[in-house]
């Protein structure tokens, strides 16, 4: 029964709310990834277990968001670096976030559900060869405002399927849901903290 | 100016590399779907055998134990061409009581009487085998794979560059330059374990255009991506040669496999000594 009346209410604020009056409707953040450019650090550990807290992005991670109505937002997030010496992996992501509080109390963001779509091509400098991939993940967070000006943003992230394709000569695309890209991990989510700034 | 100093430490730690020679197998290497990479037009074909083997202390019953694979391999697939054994395989990788001294205590000479015997079944079977040892040079010790044609011949051998702690500690001296060689016209690269962390080794061997890598390696891990990142970073077949079983405190999961150039695993085995065997195309 709660979950049916917590789908009702999120059913019902994504219908309302774009015929509510709020003073952040129209709201813009920038927010970074300071976890991210620590990744392109040269060390074995932090190149596999950094970037399942930094969202698997390797570099320098910039976001912009966008509130549409007060209770939802649209983001884009851009991605420059690599995951080592010999590729460069720009990255570019863009997703959508449902404040759930905001349904309740207008004041705080708080907790947030969403989802994004994901692009990156990790081109290897000295084949030549590319490898891309598309990739839709759910989300989970927590949006923080400070002040009103400074944006904490933590959240959880579940890519769900890859399709993918290369340069390579005779290779197909392929697509698959998976949770996990390691054998014997049947599923991992990747964290990551955002830190910025609103404009109004 | 005091609030863009975190800002700035990012960006310079953004540009940071600490170590020169040094290229990270990075979690997002193995990430996505597995590509079908389609060698059915092939015009070069090579059959490949990757071996994992369980190792003792003593290298004339690992040396017995190397003779029995490639008659069994022989004897499966009498059309092999090249047999793929692990790093060191002459004994254990690491002795942790009396490193160095045991490994000077096996190691051989390239040529000696190891590599001789090797040389009589390559020409009996008309095989290529690589197989890895370590190396008496002078008074250097080397981890070294050493390929041998059918004729008989050292064909190549290649020291391993990027030494581990372990290494260290059993006295190998890095190797120097890299190994590129001919395989039945396809071009084959040759790393041991550690040395795809060498920038240098991975840059110069990608950018020969290899067809194949032999990569030998004593590695006690079972999970990874289930892509193959290595055959993505050098553009080739991968042929991954392994042990298996329990050495001193350490334990061998025996993971051994065949990929492709895509990264898509062909044939692969874990949990036991024994091997996997493919017909690999190359356009």
């Amino acid at each position: 029964m709660k979950r049916i009346v917590l789908l009702l209410i999120i059913l019902s604020s994504l219908v309302s709310a774009k015929d509510r009056i709020d003073d952040d409707a129209g709201a813009k953040y920038i927010t970074i990834n300071p976890v991210a450019p620590f990744t392109c650090i040269n060390d074995q550990m932090l190149k596999v277990f950094l970037p399942i807290a930094s969202n698997m992005e390797y570099g320098l991670s910039v976001h912009s968001s966008f509130l549409t109505t007060p209770s939802q937002a649209i983001d884009i997030r851009m991605v420059i670096g690599a995951q080592n010496l010999m590729n460069f992996t720009p990255q570019i992501h863009a997703g959508y976030n449902f404040f759930i509080l905001d349904q309740f109390d207008k004041t705080n963001k708080g907790l947030y559900v969403g989802g994004d779509l994901r692009f990156w091509d990790s081109y290897n400098k000295v084949t030549g060869i590319h490898f891309a991939n598309l990739a839709p993940s759910l989300r989970l967070g927590y949006w923080f405002e400070i002040a009103e000006r400074v944006v904490v943003d933590v959240r959880i992230n579940q890519i769900f399927a890859y399709y993918s394709w290369t340069s390579l000569q005779n290779a197909s695309p392929a697509f698959k849901f998976k949770l996990s890209p390691i054998d014997g991990i049947p599923i991992l989510p990747f964290a990551s903290l955002n830190l910025g700034w609103k404009f109004k | 100016m005091k609030k863009f100093i975190p800002i700035i430490v990012l960006i310079l730690a953004f540009f940071i590399a600490c170590e020169e020679d040094f290229v990270g197998l990075a979690l997002l290497d193995g990430v996505g779907a597995e590509l079908e990479y389609d060698d059915s037009g092939a015009t070069r074909r090579l059959k490949v055998a990757a071996v994992c083997m369980e190792c003792s202390q003593d290298a004339d019953s690992n040396f017995a134990r190397m003779i029995g694979f490639i008659e069994r391999i022989i004897t499966d697939h009498p059309d092999v061409r090249l047999i793929v054994f692990g790093e060191t395989v002459l004994g254990w990788y690491y002795k942790p009581d009396e490193p160095e001294a045991y490994q000077r205590r096996i190691a051989q000479t390239v040529p000696g009487p190891v590599t001789d015997s090797v040389a009589v079944l390559t020409q009996a079977y008309d095989i290529f085998v690589v197989f890895g040892l370590s190396e008496i040079r002078g008074e250097e010790l080397y981890n070294t794979q050493v390929l041998i044609n059918p004729e008989g011949e050292i064909e190549a051998q290649h020291s391993k560059r990027y030494l581990i702690s372990w290494d260290r500690e059993s006295g190998y001296t890095p190797g120097e330059g890299y190994v590129v060689t001919e395989i039945d016209s396809l071009k084959a690269g040759i790393i041991i374990c550690a040395d795809l962390h060498s920038k240098y080794l991975s840059e110069s061997i990608a950018g020969e255009d290899i067809d194949i890598l032999i990569h030998s390696l004593a590695d006690m891990g079972g999970v990874g991506p289930e892509i193959d990142v290595i055959a993505r970073r050098f553009d080739a077949w991968v042929v991954f040669a392994n042990r298996y079983g329990q050495e001193a405190d350490y334990f061998y999961q025996g993971r051994i496999f065949i990929s492709d150039p895509a990264g898509t695993f062909r044939a692969e085995s874990m949990d036991e000594s024994g091997y996997v065997f493919y017909d690999l195309g190359v356009y």
